[in-house]
């Protein structure tokens, strides 16, 4: 299984994200410069110029022809996917952390930071009217006693947002009411990130507990957890196989003081439903921020502090493989 | 069992039969024995000054405010009370046993004893049926306190060799007596060792919480057999042959043991730090290094849970439990004092010849494992070299056989092979001496062995001299072999020796040289098979283990433990443990176990790991023959055990199933209702991605997989926008 390496990003990688065929991946990093790459060679086909701070998050809407990106410099732009081209601009008063394409590919959410004296708030917006008439929606998250949302995605028939906060908390959002329904706090550590399998029936949340922990995305009841002796920052689920894939390590702060080895930066292989651990994938040499699973379940890949993507295709004996039972 | 260990004492005193003579029915104070009577005089016990006085000496009629105790109180403190009797008789156990000619010689005797405690009232000693005494008897005093007192200064008297007194309080008769019997319910304290697959077990302790968890090391994998929440307050000790679990707290060790683990004794005292065991676990001494503890260091039998001496801090203490050597069965202990070696005993726990024996500048002994001999040496002084002395104990001697004169020697190290076949001692010598006098620089250093083949006529020596500085060595525990790490940081070698046996004797044959970064050699305890070991030491992590079998010197395995702080084969040498504790890492405090050819079986995390210790096992109850015939017989047992281990894997590969179908079954239903959802959710899907279905992308995709055309860019552009 040996990986193709994606050494575009000068800095650390916070997210990489497939588009639904999988046949691009999109990445951000601490260097303003989002990218997209061919998945099938780790051929890079384009950035996109214009922000002017850390790219915290990305998002591809389902027919890929509109990327959306959050960043710190309190801007979350609309891009066209082929061109490249900015489409859209929406300003925000405080950096903007958390931004995700609704099912329907029309409207986007997004959230900003709470610092200087600002509220912690989400935004609601359909892409095709101007910037100009403002966000259809505006919720004040700090004003409902809840922390900060550090990550965020849309659920069934965008019915309803989940979004997940830095004390570990868990909220569901209704969004006719603008409310919220159920909130849970599963972790006891900021959660890192938020992923839906394939159907949107399930998602998986990963903390800075050192856990990852599986929910049905309707009920919020908790189904399943992972357990790892080091933070976990993204977890994604497999769409061909029963199998989660664990990426996370040692904080970025201590890693200096870590060698490699220590600080088990290793993709890790978990059974989604016994919840057993039962492969490692060595090759970081800092910690895993963000994972993806390519749509066809086939291949996978991991963008780490240090500033490196990483795709593998699995092999047969991976495909092979299942635990016995 | 009870959670608190140090609530009540006085659990081994011994019990009497009460006798139907015995002086508190005959005593014409006594009031009777019923029980409401005995009520109301407890009552009285905590006599209050306008208590309720007794109708005898008042008369309300007389009109009087004041109570007896103020208008006479000379006659009221005489007053006779009921339960009076009771606390002034003693009880005297451990008389000699006379017969009626000599009962006026042992009243004599005894009452001399006693007279000076106060006026005995009445002195009963019980007789058999021919007129011979029990071997105890009663003494009534005429007040509380000199039954108390004498009870304080009698109790332990020595009236001959043959005849120590105990000596309690009658009115504690009850009381002891009711002592629940607490001991006698734990049970076998050996079952664990009937375990039909000689399965070991290990515990594992953890700070915060702290928690001890005792596993059963199956073949499928290690189970919990026990796990308490505070069970300990920092450590525990295994006792050396298994049988007990000895836990610390703030007033003493308490012991667990039996099939359920329930507290079998405790030992009472305060501020214990360390432990240590005789080698057949018969005595106990608790190390409580207090400054000026007058008690700092107590003997105990393990079985009474009595005290049998104790000893004040002195400063040959350090820091640790090995204070005192025990001989191999537990017939001496020893200390190493000012002069020389203080042996005590252990029938009289007096010192042995009533002296120390005489050892000037003696640096350090070890007692041989197997036989009442032991080895020390003496350190240079002056002119005088320094000398490294085997000897042997008989009686009150303390015979040399042995004695080799070394001359330039900075230190020794002694080291019992562990069925006391050989004694190695490590000689570190110097060329060069300069500096001052009490703090000397020594130069151009010599390692040298020198190897004493005890089980040979007149006990042979052999040297062997190393170049290199000798950072660790280990003897083979049954076996010839010796194992030397050599060099300096992670530039080691390890050198296997073998000592010549019988006619070439005096001959050490080097077997291999492997340049390895390890620190520590641990060897089975069967011998054959080494784990070499990197420990953790100032920056190096270490973490290395590599499985050797020295049968034809090859390394099996090697394995990784990062910031390895211990390893530890099980008793039966079929397993070996490597943990990362707290006290050598900040985190990942975990342990993993490994076969003896170094694949690992398990793992496990547990935070701030303090200990993991095998539970050791009492020696092989098989004799040497026995063991041989066994390995004679390996073709017959060989597939009789593998038959066996596959039984059990495949009993709990079966249970495990079990399991994950369930598991399975319970995730397939919440599939099951999420995919009838998505069912009737699918046309409002497909409106909302303006009417594409995008459910079955890969479904269409991998019917034409041929056809698929997959465009790669060859130069790639950089558009800028202009708006």
């Amino acid at each position: 299984m040996k990986p193709i390496l994606l050494q575009a990003h000068e800095r650390s990688l916070t997210k990489i994200r497939y588009n639904r065929e999988g046949d691009l991946l999109f990445s951000s990093g601490k260097d303003k410069i989002p990218s997209v790459w061919y998945s099938i060679n780790g051929e890079r086909l384009g950035s996109y110029n214009g922000h002017n701070g850390t790219v915290w998050t990305l998002d591809v809407n389902w027919d890929s022809t509109s990327l959306v990106t959050a960043s710190a410099d309190s801007t979350v732009r609309l891009w066209d996917v082929q061109t490249g081209r900015e489409r859209n601009v929406y300003q925000l008063d405080t950096p903007c952390r958390v931004c995700a394409f609704s099912y329907d590919g029309n409207r986007i959410l997004y959230t900003n930071d709470d610092v200087m004296g600002k509220p912690c708030e989400m935004y609601l917006t359909d892409i095709r009217a101007s910037p100009n008439e403002g966000p259809s929606a505006r919720i004040n998250i700090s004003q409902k006693g809840l922390r900060k949302a550090t990550s965020g995605l849309w659920g069934t028939l965008d019915e309803f947002i989940v979004t997940g906060h830095d004390n570990g908390e868990l909220v569901q959002w209704d969004i006719k009411a603008m409310d919220e329904v159920r909130k849970e706090k599963p972790h006891s550590a900021q959660i890192m990130d938020l992923q839906a399998n394939k159907d949107l029936t399930f998602l998986i949340s990963s903390s800075k507990d050192c856990t990852a922990k599986l929910f049905d995305i309707e009920t919020l009841e908790h189904v399943k957890t992972y357990t790892t002796e080091r933070p976990v920052n993204s977890a994604a689920i497999s769409p061909l196989k029963d199998h989660v894939i664990l990426g996370g390590g040692q904080e970025a702060i201590e890693v200096t003081q870590t060698s490699v080895q220590t600080g088990k930066f290793e993709a890790r292989f978990f059974h989604l439903i016994f919840e057993e651990e039962f492969a490692r994938v060595k090759g970081h040499f800092g910690p895993i921020n963000t994972i993806a699973i390519h749509p066809d379940g086939k291949s996978y890949a991991s963008g780490g502090e240090d500033g490196l993507v990483r795709i593998h295709y699995f092999d047969n004996d991976y495909l092979d493989y299942d635990i016995a039972y | 069992m009870p959670e608190r260990p140090f609530e009540s004492d006085d659990a081994g005193k011994q019990q009497h039969e009460l006798d139907e003579n015995s002086p508190s029915h005959n005593n014409e104070h006594s009031g009777g024995e019923d029980d409401d009577e005995h009520q109301s005089e407890e009552d009285d016990d905590q006599e209050d000054d306008n208590d309720e006085p007794t109708p005898d000496f008042t008369d309300d009629d007389y009109g009087s405010d004041f109570p007896d105790d103020v208008l006479c109180p000379e006659l009221m403190a005489e007053r006779p009370q009921e339960h009076e009797s009771l606390n002034n008789i003693i009880v005297v156990d451990n008389l000699p046993k006379v017969d009626s000619v000599k009962l006026e010689k042992l009243k004599q005797v005894i009452s001399k004893v006693y007279s000076k405690f106060g006026i005995c009232r009445n002195e009963y000693y019980p007789l058999d049926k021919d007129g011979n005494t029990k071997g105890y008897g009663f003494f009534e005093f005429q007040n509380e306190q000199m039954a108390i007192e004498a009870v304080k200064q009698t109790d332990g008297y020595r009236l001959d060799k043959n005849h120590t007194f105990s000596v309690n309080l009658m009115s504690d008769f009850e009381r002891l007596t009711q002592v629940p019997p607490e001991s006698a319910d734990t049970g076998n304290l050996l079952s664990w060792l009937s375990e039909p697959d000689a399965v070991d077990q290990f515990a594992v302790q953890s700070d915060e919480p702290k928690k001890t968890t005792i596993f059963s090391n199956a073949l499928s994998g290690p189970t919990i057999l026990d796990e308490r929440n505070k069970w300990t307050e920092n450590n525990f000790v295994w006792s050396p042959k298994g049988t007990y679990l000895a836990s610390f707290h703030e007033q003493g060790i308490a012991f667990w043991g039996g099939k359920e683990f329930r507290q079998v004794q405790r030992f009472a005292h305060r501020g214990v730090n360390y432990i240590d065991f005789s080698p057949c676990e018969r005595y106990l001494v608790t190390i409580s290094p207090r400054p000026n503890n007058p008690e700092a260091f107590i003997v105990w039998d393990v079985i009474t849970g009595t005290k049998k001496r104790s000893f004040p801090l002195d400063q040959h203490f350090s820091q640790g439990p090995s204070y005192f050597k025990w001989s191999f069965q537990d017939q001496y202990f020893a200390k190493q004092g000012p002069d020389g070696i203080y042996m005590y005993d252990t029938e009289s726990f007096q010192l042995v010849d009533k002296k120390p024996f005489k050892i000037p500048s003696l640096a350090d002994f070890q007692w041989s494992p197997t036989d009442n001999r032991l080895a020390y040496w003496t350190a240079e002084d002056g002119n005088v070299p320094a000398r490294l002395v085997l000897a042997e104990v008989n009686g009150t001697r303390l015979d040399e056989i042995r004695s080799k004169t070394l001359f330039n020697v900075i230190d020794c190290r002694l080291c019992w092979q562990k069925r006391g076949d050989y004694l190695v001692v490590k000689v570190d010598r110097y060329t060069k001496k300069s500096g001052e006098k009490n703090n000397p620089k020594y130069s151009g250093l010599i390692y040298n062995f020198e190897i004493f083949h005890m089980r040979e006529k007149n006990v042979p020596l052999d040297t062997l001299e190393v170049k290199e500085i000798v950072q660790s060595f280990a003897i083979e525990p049954a076996g010839h072999k010796l194992v030397v790490i050599t060099g300096e940081n992670l530039r080691t070698n390890v050198t296997f020796y073998k000592m010549g046996q019988g006619q070439k004797s005096g001959k050490i044959e080097t077997l291999k040289v492997m340049p390895l970064a390890v620190t520590t050699a641990i060897w089975a305890p069967n011998g054959q098979y080494v784990v070499l070991a990197a420990m953790k030491t100032g920056s190096s992590s270490g973490g290395q283990l590599i499985f050797v079998d020295t049968a034809d010197m090859s390394v099996m395995t090697k394995q990784e433990h990062p910031d390895l702080s211990d390893v530890e084969w099980c008793p039966t040498g079929r397993y070996v443990a490597s943990s990362v504790n707290l006290w050598n890492a900040k985190r990942d405090h975990s342990f993993k176990i490994w076969t003896f050819q170094g694949n690992m079986i398990f793992e496990k995390t547990v935070d701030r790991l303090v200990a993991f210790h095998w539970r050791p096992r009492p020696p092989s109850l098989l004799t040497e023959d026995m063991v041989k015939d066994v390995r004679k017989n390996r073709n017959v047992w060989t597939p009789r055990l593998d038959q066996r281990d596959r039984i059990l894997r495949t009993g709990e590969s079966a249970k495990q199933q079990e399991q994950r179908r369930k598991q399975l079954d319970e995730f397939q239903k919440l599939k099951e209702k999420n995919t009838k959802r998505l069912a009737i959710q699918k046309q409002q899907r497909i409106d909302l991605r303006r009417g594409v279905d995008t459910d079955s992308l890969f479904d269409q995709q991998s019917s034409n997989v041929g056809e698929e055309l997959v465009e790669f860019l060859i130069k790639s552009e950089e558009v800028e926008h202009k708006p």
